[in-house]
């Protein structure tokens, strides 16, 4: 069996300490995951936390692609488009769920600036793209309307 | 490629790989009740993924709850060949850690 065989058999089976003493885990997922700023319950906060004062731009080089109308909140897809010359962060909210921090991208030169997801929207909302590029943060939103809620039972 | 994590495909397309993977995992916000019992279920979700082509991180994905459950992920990489490998790698926030891998034909 070779080293990657291995490493993705271990990986699913093997608790967290036992892989960081064998020196198995790559660093990278003991990182730098945005605790509070997933635990903001509002916008303004998020913002704050990820971005610090920096002020946006609303720039249309960032494209948001959305249901108009979501059926089911629970799974709402969303994709994003950059069209600004290598941006390295993306973030995605919602103006409107309790925790309105959904994801964060990094991006190296080696992928396109594009992403899909699917989130979940417990009512119509705004979603918000934030991206990151040359030091500068731009800014796009997209209003979805969500017909049957998807953040609680 | 293991069914139990979910599904990932690969496909080169103008020199650029297209990647599709659907993630099996709960992704729980803890505000969601069990029916029969009406208990809370616990928050459990991915919290990192890494996204690699030839064992190098391209793109690195920082999630909360809001991601729905199995969650869906696709991005492209902008230069692929056949016999590249791509991998997505995730740990939840209970350090469950797990793994989903395509080879390019």
């Amino acid at each position: 069996m070779n080293r990657r065989d291995l490493l993705l058999q271990t990986l699913t089976a093997a608790p967290l300490t036992a892989l960081c003493a064998a020196g198995l885990l790559p660093r990278r997922l003991l990182a730098d995951w945005p605790q509070a700023a997933f635990n903001a319950e509002h916008l303004d906060e998020v913002e704050r936390l990820l971005f610090g004062g920096q002020v946006a731009e609303d720039s249309d080089r960032v494209k948001i692609n959305a249901p108009e109308i979501a059926e089911n909140g629970r799974v709402v897809p969303v994709e994003v488009s950059i069209d600004l010359p290598e941006p390295q962060t993306l973030v995605l909210l919602s103006d409107a769920n309790p925790y309105p921090l959904l994801a964060r991208a990094r991006f190296t030169p080696e992928v396109e600036p594009e992403l899909s997801v699917r989130v979940k929207l417990g009512e119509s909302a705004n979603l918000i793209a934030l991206v990151q590029a040359d030091g500068a943060l731009y800014r796009a939103s997209r209003a979805v309307k969500v017909t049957s809620g998807g953040c609680g039972g | 490629m293991a069914e139990e994590h979910g599904k990932i495909r690969a496909r080169l397309r103008d020199g650029a790989v297209q990647v599709k993977a659907i993630i099996r995992h709960p992704m729980e916000t803890g505000t969601r009740k069990n029916p029969t019992t009406g208990e809370l279920i616990p928050r459990n979700y991915i919290r990192e993924v890494i996204c690699e082509h030839n064992g190098k991180p391209v793109l690195t994905l920082d999630w909360g709850w809001g991601i729905s459950a199995n969650p869906y992920l696709a991005f492209r990489i902008r230069n692929g060949a056949p016999g590249d490998t791509v991998t997505v790698r995730w740990q939840d926030d209970q350090g469950q850690q797990a793994a989903l891998e395509a080879t390019l034909s």
